[in-house]
């Protein structure tokens, strides 16, 4: 048996497993239910990357339809390594969740498996009208989780969370419409290398890339990120902040290497673009009032050193593209450990403002070290896993060593000075200062250890990434290794005789 | 020509309403611009009039390509559920979208911060 028709299991497990959490009339099961998917597809996506490193991309067409015209699933080590590590968020966001009382709500352990559901499918997908569909069934129940819970801001939150992702949907699927209508596919594989010479393609593919850079968070569409994360429960924040974003960064990677081929022409767009766009990220954060608004601004920093190593794919790809995947596993762990732990202080101070917080360091020394832990990660400090990722960043910038280069390395330093800064601001206003006693809270009031527990292993985690440095960034190469094999990849998604691939000689237009 | 008219005119007429401040204009701003968005795919894969796409029925060369209806389909189907979602939103909690009555975070009745604690701290003081 091809290992290929076990792809759209990815899918149907959280899927299925969504409908029976709506069903089910006992709390503890669907609680169970919502950490133990995620945390099966853990082992599912390392088993995938074993294979994929091993055998290759492997791809499966629903309903075995010929290539080119059928609905495609594809996984290679790159899809994998995303679908491992946005599980470990998720497991450790939902075991937070059901620790906090947040699945009192009966339907939120289901509406977090579609959402799981949503983004196993984004990610294993191999046709840009399907990416579509699976976003929206990711979005779908982050509607509803926005709103679930949190303070009353969320209401706001939740309506401009719904308009900027519809909007940007909206022009996601317009923009893969004009795509099909100029070229005459939307599949990946089939799109490969179309927009070199072809500006009808370059301007289609364009508005694909706008919409999907909405949903990334980066200048000058990310103003609704730190608006509207900050106003939901720290559960949803922690799930969001790993899993939202990532898709549509794992997205922009995957179109940049198969459809744009790494063309050089756009490289001072993303360079310009992802400067502004770090700079700001890092010293906004500075005006921010509470600690998870602080943490939003972490993650518009963040995504900018991500997507900036497209532009410096010149001299070795391969090497560029796993610098940019390191940094990505490393923000998910670390942004979600920061977020939970400001939820554990929220959840049991009954705040997260700035303002009212103080002498947390004295009362609660393991959150202030989490903390400060995830702090320093975030930063680019040993011995955590940021400091790996934002090295090797630096390094591979520096290796192509024109001017964008060092522009781009100047703003990171820049923007990780801001970072830092921020990040001290919350350590002196919520850590430091006079005892919390003297504000009216009880000296007996303790942050308990089961609610600390999920950012925690996260650190961990973090941790782990940077002693164990070595085989993670041989992984990280194999990924990227199978990111840029686009024949392979072509080739097991369309098979031996596709049709409807526009032939390379075809200009489009109707 | 009538169709890309078409098109602009509902894109526009969307985005003025959804530059309004109640929500439920939003909620038909978006509608249209939905609607527009639609008619941009069918535009993209037909271009003239053409055939229904049943092969016995309509030969090859003067069939529509089901393509793109399948797109509009999908994308209908999805718009018809956020719609509702945002409906929902825009019944949800007071008039605020046209009075501005917003508490504080911190301050606000609906917080579910320090829901698992017996004695939220900030309580006792507002009290």
């Amino acid at each position: 048996m091809a290992m290929d028709v076990l792809l759209p299991i990815f899918v149907a497990v959280p899927l299925a497993a969504s409908a029976i959490a709506v069903l089910l009339p006992w709390r503890l099961i669907r609680d169970i239910l919502h950490i133990i998917v995620p945390f099966a597809g853990i082992f599912a996506g390392i088993w995938l990357f074993a294979h994929t490193a091993e055998h290759g991309p492997i791809a499966h067409n629903v309903g075995l339809y010929v290539g080119g015209v059928a609905i495609p699933f594809a996984a290679d080590t790159f899809s994998a390594i995303m679908l491992i590590t946005t599980s470990i968020v998720a497991v450790a966001a939902n075991w937070f969740a059901t620790i906090v009382g947040e699945t009192r709500a009966r339907f939120y352990p289901a509406l977090t498996l579609m959402l799981i559901t949503g983004v196993n499918g984004a990610l294993l997908t191999a046709d840009l009208f399907n990416f579509f569909v699976f976003i929206e069934v990711m979005l779908l129940p982050s509607y509803g989780l926005i709103a679930m819970t949190g303070t009353w801001a969320r209401l706001a939150s939740g309506r401009i969370f719904v308009l900027v992702n519809l909007s940007a949907s909206t022009l996601l699927v317009a923009g893969v419409g004009i795509v099909y209508g100029v070229i005459g596919s939307v599949n990946i594989a089939a799109l490969q290398d179309v927009v070199e010479g072809n500006p009808l393609v370059a301007s289609a593919m364009g508005i694909v890339v706008i919409a999907i850079a909405v949903k990334a968070g980066v200048f000058p569409v990310h103003t609704w990120l730190p608006r509207t994360y900050p106003g939901t429960s720290a559960a949803v924040m922690g799930l969001f902040s790993g899993l939202h974003t990532k898709v549509a960064v794992y997205m922009l990677y995957r179109i940049w290497v198969h459809i744009f081929d790494m063309d050089p022409t756009w490289n001072w767009l993303i360079v310009a673009f992802m400067v502004i766009s770090m700079l700001v990220g890092g010293f906004a954060g500075l005006a921010e009032n509470s600690i998870r608004r602080v943490l939003a601004y972490q993650m518009v920093n963040g995504m900018p050193f991500i997507l900036i190593m497209m532009a410096f794919t010149s001299d070795d790809p391969q090497r560029a593209l796993a610098a940019g995947l390191l940094y990505t596993l490393h923000h998910m762990i670390t942004i979600a450990a920061l977020v939970l732990t400001s939820g554990a202080i929220e959840e049991t101070y009954g705040t997260g403002m700035l303002s009212k917080l103080s002498g947390l360091a004295r009362r609660e020394p393991v959150v202030a070290a989490v903390f400060a832990a995830g702090a320093f990660s975030v930063v680019g400090f040993p011995p955590f896993s940021g400091m790996w990722g934002k090295a090797l960043i630096l390094l591979e910038i520096a290796r192509v060593g024109n001017i964008a280069a060092w522009i781009a390395i100047a703003a990171i330093i820049i923007a990780s000075l801001g970072a830092l800064l921020s990040m001290i601001r919350v350590w002196r206003e919520v850590f430091w200062g006079g005892a919390m006693h003297q504000r009216g809270v009880s000296p007996q009031l303790r942050i308990s250890p089961a609610k600390i527990a999920p950012a925690l292993s996260l650190i961990i985690l973090s941790v782990g990434m940077f002693i164990f440095a070595g085989p993670l960034i041989d992984a990280t190469l194999t990924a990227t290794d199978g990111l840029l094999n686009t024949d392979a990849y072509q080739q097991a998604v369309l098979g031996e005789n596709a049709i409807g691939v526009p032939s390379p000689s075809y200009q489009g237009g109707n | 020509m009538i169709l890309a008219l078409t098109v602009a005119i509902l894109f526009g007429g969307g985005v003025y309403l959804i530059q309004q401040r109640g929500m439920v204009r939003i909620v038909f701003g978006m509608s249209l611009i939905g609607h527009a968005a639609n008619l941009t795919i069918l535009y993209a894969g037909v271009p003239t009039w053409r055939g229904e796409a049943f092969p016995d029925r309509t030969p090859l060369t003067d069939a529509a390509d089901p393509l793109p209806q399948a797109f509009v389909l999908t994308a209908i189907v999805i718009a018809m559920a956020t719609t509702t979602i945002m409906l929902a939103l825009a019944a949800l909690g007071r008039s605020d979208d046209t009075r501005s009555i917003e508490p504080d975070d911190d301050q606000s009745p609906l917080t579910t911060s320090a829901r698992s604690v017996t004695n939220p701290t900030d309580q006792e003081d507002k009290a």
